[in-house]
């Protein structure tokens, strides 16, 4: 498990160093909070050099979900993306180059994407590409990102960077996988929401990840899997399902996605009526859906994980008040701009860390032209990094970096339907979402 | 506690490619099979009503048309000169801005305002692609720049008639397989490429064939927006001849659908065209539903992306189309049969396949009601900024595009009420207009009504197939 590593000096702007002095550096400068989104982000002395040098831009191509079944969630990443652009942009850009955003739409298409990443290499030469989501469209597109040597930065939160499976040139260091998410938040679960469960998913892999491993975690921690109880994908109606739930049943963990999930917690809440086991699930199933939606009254007093609360907390830190901000989102968790809007909280915030970490990376290493060389010191830069610290660049909390698996691990947040929107009950260490690795991509030539 | 992991897991999906929650999750919880059964017995009801009700009143009232306005001569020139510009525009656009394809205004306006909202113009105003349309004042520019005026007057070839329409069903197909098949047809450059294509082969196969046959026969959205304007109210009428005034024309106004009892008996090439615009707008909502994906061998879950189903989809749209037209032959053929026609196979096939426009529309609108609503904004915020250069020309750059409506009970239950409504409505009009062309064919009403018959049973199939589409889970 590895060591948090404070922040040195809070104040200080980010280091610009050569990629040789930086080796073995056990820290990642820390934020650079001077105040709030007024006062800004303070450039170094050497990005205001390169400012008045007046270089080129730096060019990132947004491989974005515009069409196709990701559109929803690229809505949304593509106004956070935008929102961080500005933000880096007015508060001197990239070692003071502005960020020139290149927007592909990848239809949420492997092929289309592995096409959009070769656009982006060949015809718009970005310096990286960044922003993919979509589990399939991250692994079609991310061996021709290795192949034409284009660093690629996803937000997608899938297990397949960690698991060694991609290359050297992908990193996920804005948002955790969903392994470390459900390492981090099983223990809580059993001890307060019950140890005889029930898993009920989607029969097919997705489904069977949560199932393989929530049960060997109930296990692990003294539980008892009652039963599971695997739902066909094309299933629209539940209820024939429902009564092979014991009626000892303690925990219901569900991961339902898809058209049917609303009618699955209608007609679950009609099943139980108020006498009813604990329900846990994953936010994923209801991003970008009003809690007050009809159909959801049932989901009063069940547990959700969520990356991020998506309803302003009393405790919520200034950087979070800052993103929200920024982002458009009010506490309500509905678009400033449009009171129905809800937004995919639990995952956008990875546009947004990602984009920081990529200037903070550029400027630490020293980039300046989209040659081999530059991208190089680029990715040991950051496989180098272990710590990225809590603030306006990251306001979901501090991220631990491992540079051999090029995946982030955050704290987790488990919260609580309460009238009708999410009341967090309860945080997690990042120390909680840690596992063994089992890649080592620097070991990978370049 | 804290949990130790003790066992090696292989995380094979990640992240879940239906973890959102979509328009018809909100759908599925309505009772849509009542809507369904609803939509069935209103167009049943119609049909018993026709049978009921004299035709007589029916048909005074389809011969009543009001002179509106008398209508400015402009010539049509001009329309097409502007328009022929702002496609120009549209095609730098499509190069030059964003490639973003929902902040470039190229696909924008192709997809959005003119394959939807144009066509739903056309169903309230008339014709007026026939008015607008680029093609003319290119031919015209590229005639008086090369000084061909001799092609003008004496094209190279002569169009064969006999081919009639066909070359407009396969450019059609062409466009329906680009739209819904393709991998990446709102790829802005893509996109400049394949509407400068279309315009180089209109323009070689107007100068071929001179321009008035290629834009009756082989122009696929010259007949396709014709087809459509004949469901118009409004259509402009030369003035009565005995005012001595022959270029001066009338705006008129006439019952909706009225075009469609004048039209006789369309061509059997004609007859294909309307089969394959109603049998493409079925297809691209039947290809989303969970049971095509299921189908296709893929789940519906993990939709893998259109790539993944490009072959099956090519299969799909042209299987839709032979499906749809051995229905339709196959109740023509019934029908005449029960109601004693005398006319032969080929007329009755061609007359009432005018009563499938209606139908062919009225999927169009539903279909594409949901996307017009969203990308509408998005095209109204991309005119602001064509070229991506930071503009702000209309004051809409930085206007937020009001999505939730697809994604908040109150609203997609209000759309997904529009949407029935327009499938169920249309429907009806094709159940009426069948009707009365059979009651002119008939020679009693009897043998009218039992000619309907399976016409009828056709379109509440096709009532309850339109419904369904609506209220399954679909992928997206």
């Amino acid at each position: 498990m590895s060591k948090k590593i404070q922040d040195s000096d809070p104040a200080r702007g980010p280091q610009v160093t050569r990629r040789g002095l930086f080796k073995g550096a056990a820290t990642v400068a820390g934020a650079t909070v001077a105040g709030g989104l007024a006062g800004g982000y303070i450039p170094n002395a050497l990005t205001r050099q390169a400012l008045a040098q007046g270089d080129r831009p730096i060019k990132i191509g947004f491989q974005a979900h515009r069409t196709g079944i990701g559109a929803t969630y690229g809505r949304w990443y593509e106004r956070t993306t935008r929102a961080a652009v500005k933000l880096i942009n007015e508060s001197g850009g990239i070692a003071g180059r502005q960020i020139d955003l290149i927007i592909e739409d990848d239809g949420t298409d492997p092929k289309r994407g592995a096409e959009v990443v070769e656009k982006f290499a060949n015809l718009h030469k970005v310096d990286v590409a960044f922003g993919t989501l979509f589990s399939h469209v991250v692994v079609g597109s991310a061996p021709r990102a290795g192949e034409l040597k284009l660093p690629y930065f996803v937000v997608s939160e899938g297990y397949h960077v960690a698991s060694g499976k991609l290359n050297r040139y992908v990193f996920q260091p804005g948002i955790s996988d969903v392994r470390s998410q459900m390492t981090a938040i099983s223990g809580w679960v059993l001890n307060n929401l019950g140890k005889n469960v029930t898993i009920i998913y989607p029969d097919y892999a997705f489904g069977y990840d949560h199932r393989d491993f929530f049960g060997a975690a109930v296990k692990a921690g003294g539980g008892k899997v009652n039963a599971l109880i695997p739902i066909p994908p094309t299933e629209s109606s539940f209820t024939r399902y429902f009564p092979r739930i014991p009626k000892d049943t303690d925990l219901l963990y569900h991961v339902m996605v898809g058209p049917g999930v609303l009618t699955f917690v209608k007609e679950l809440g009609e099943h139980f009526g108020s006498n009813r086991p604990n329900l846990f699930g994953f936010i994923d199933s209801l991003e970008g859906a009003d809690l007050g939606s009809p159909g959801l009254e049932f989901l009063e007093g069940t547990h959700f994980w969520e990356a991020i609360p998506r309803y302003a907390q009393p405790d919520d830190t200034r950087y979070q008040k800052i993103y929200r901000k920024a982002v458009g989102v009010t506490d309500d968790a509905k678009s400033v701009a449009d009171a129905k809007d809800t937004p995919t909280y639990s995952h956008m915030f990875g546009c947004w860390e990602t984009l920081f970490i990529i200037k903070r990376m550029m400027e630490q290493s020293g980039y300046r032209e989209s040659t081999a060389g530059d991208k190089a010191n680029l990715i040991e830069t950051l496989e180098n990094a272990h710590w990225f610290n809590e603030g306006i660049e990251h306001p979901q909390g501090p991220k631990q970096f491992n540079g051999k698996t090029h995946q982030s691990y955050a704290r987790q947040n488990i919260s609580k339907v309460v009238n009708r929107r999410l009341t967090r009950v309860h945080q997690t260490e990042i120390a909680d979402s840690l596992y063994e690795p089992e890649a080592d991509y620097t070991k990978m030539p370049l | 506690m804290r949990v130790l992991l003790v066992v090696l897991l292989v995380f094979g999906s990640g992240f879940p490619a239906e973890a959102h929650v979509s328009d018809r999750a909100f759908v599925l919880l309505l009772p849509t099979h009542l809507y369904v059964w609803g939509g069935a017995l209103a167009v049943a009801f119609s049909f018993a009503v026709m049978a009921l009700v004299p035709v007589a009143p029916l048909r005074v009232m389809g011969r009543v048309r009001w002179r509106l306005i008398r209508l400015p001569v402009v010539p049509n020139i001009a329309f097409s000169l502007l328009s022929l510009g702002i496609l120009l525009c549209l095609i730098i656009a499509g190069f030059a801005g964003s490639r973003d394809p929902l902040s470039n205004p190229l696909p924008m306006v192709i997809w959005t305002l003119w394959w939807v909202g144009f066509t739903l113009a056309h169903a309230a105003f008339g014709n007026l692609w026939a008015a607008i349309n680029p093609w003319r004042g290119l031919y015209l520019i590229v005639i008086a720049v090369f000084r061909l005026d001799r092609w003008r007057k004496n094209p190279l070839f002569t169009y064969p008639t006999r081919l009639g329409f066909l070359p407009a069903i396969i450019l059609f197909f062409a466009f329906s397989w680009f739209e819904l098949v393709y991998i990446s047809p709102q790829d802005p450059d893509l996109l400049a490429t394949a509407v400068i294509a279309y315009a180089g082969l209109t323009l070689t196969a107007m100068a071929a064939f001179g321009a008035r046959d290629w834009l009756y026969y082989g122009e696929a959205f010259s007949v396709f927006f014709r087809v459509v304007s004949w469901l118009s109210p409004l259509s402009p009428r030369p003035r009565d001849h005995d005012d001595g005034d022959d270029t001066a024309r009338w705006l008129t106004l006439a019952v909706p659908g009225r075009s469609l009892l004048d039209l006789g008996v369309v061509r059997l090439s004609g007859l294909a065209f309307i089969v394959l615009v109603l049998s493409s707008v079925s297809f691209d909502g039947l290809s989303r539903t969970f049971l095509w994906v299921d189908l296709a061998g893929e789940n519906p879950l993990e939709f893998p992306g259109r790539s993944a189903v490009v072959g099956l989809n090519t299969f799909g749209l042209l299987a839709t189309f032979c499906a749809l037209l051995t229905v339709y032959v196959s109740a023509v053929l019934v029908g005449r049969q029960l109601g004693g026609f005398r006319e032969t196979i080929v007329e009755s096939l061609g007359r009432y396949v005018v009563s499938i426009v209606p139908i062919a529309f009225g999927y169009h609108f539903a279909h594409y009601l949901p996307a017009f609503i969203v990308d509408g904004q998005y095209a109204v915020r991309a005119a602001s900024d064509p070229l991506a250069l930071g503009w702000n020309l209309f004051g809409t750059a930085g206007m937020h595009v009001h999505a939730a409506i697809l994604s908040n009970h109150a609203s997609v239950q209000i759309v997904y009420n529009l949407q029935v409504a327009g499938i169920v409505a249309a429907h009806v009009m094709a159940v009426v207009i069948a009707h009365v062309l059979a009651v002119r064919q008939a020679d009693t009403p009897k043998q009218a009504i039992l000619s309907q018959i399976p016409m009828t049973a056709l379109m509440i199939g096709y009532t309850v197939f339109g419904l369904w589409l609506l209220s399954s889970p679909t992928v997206g």
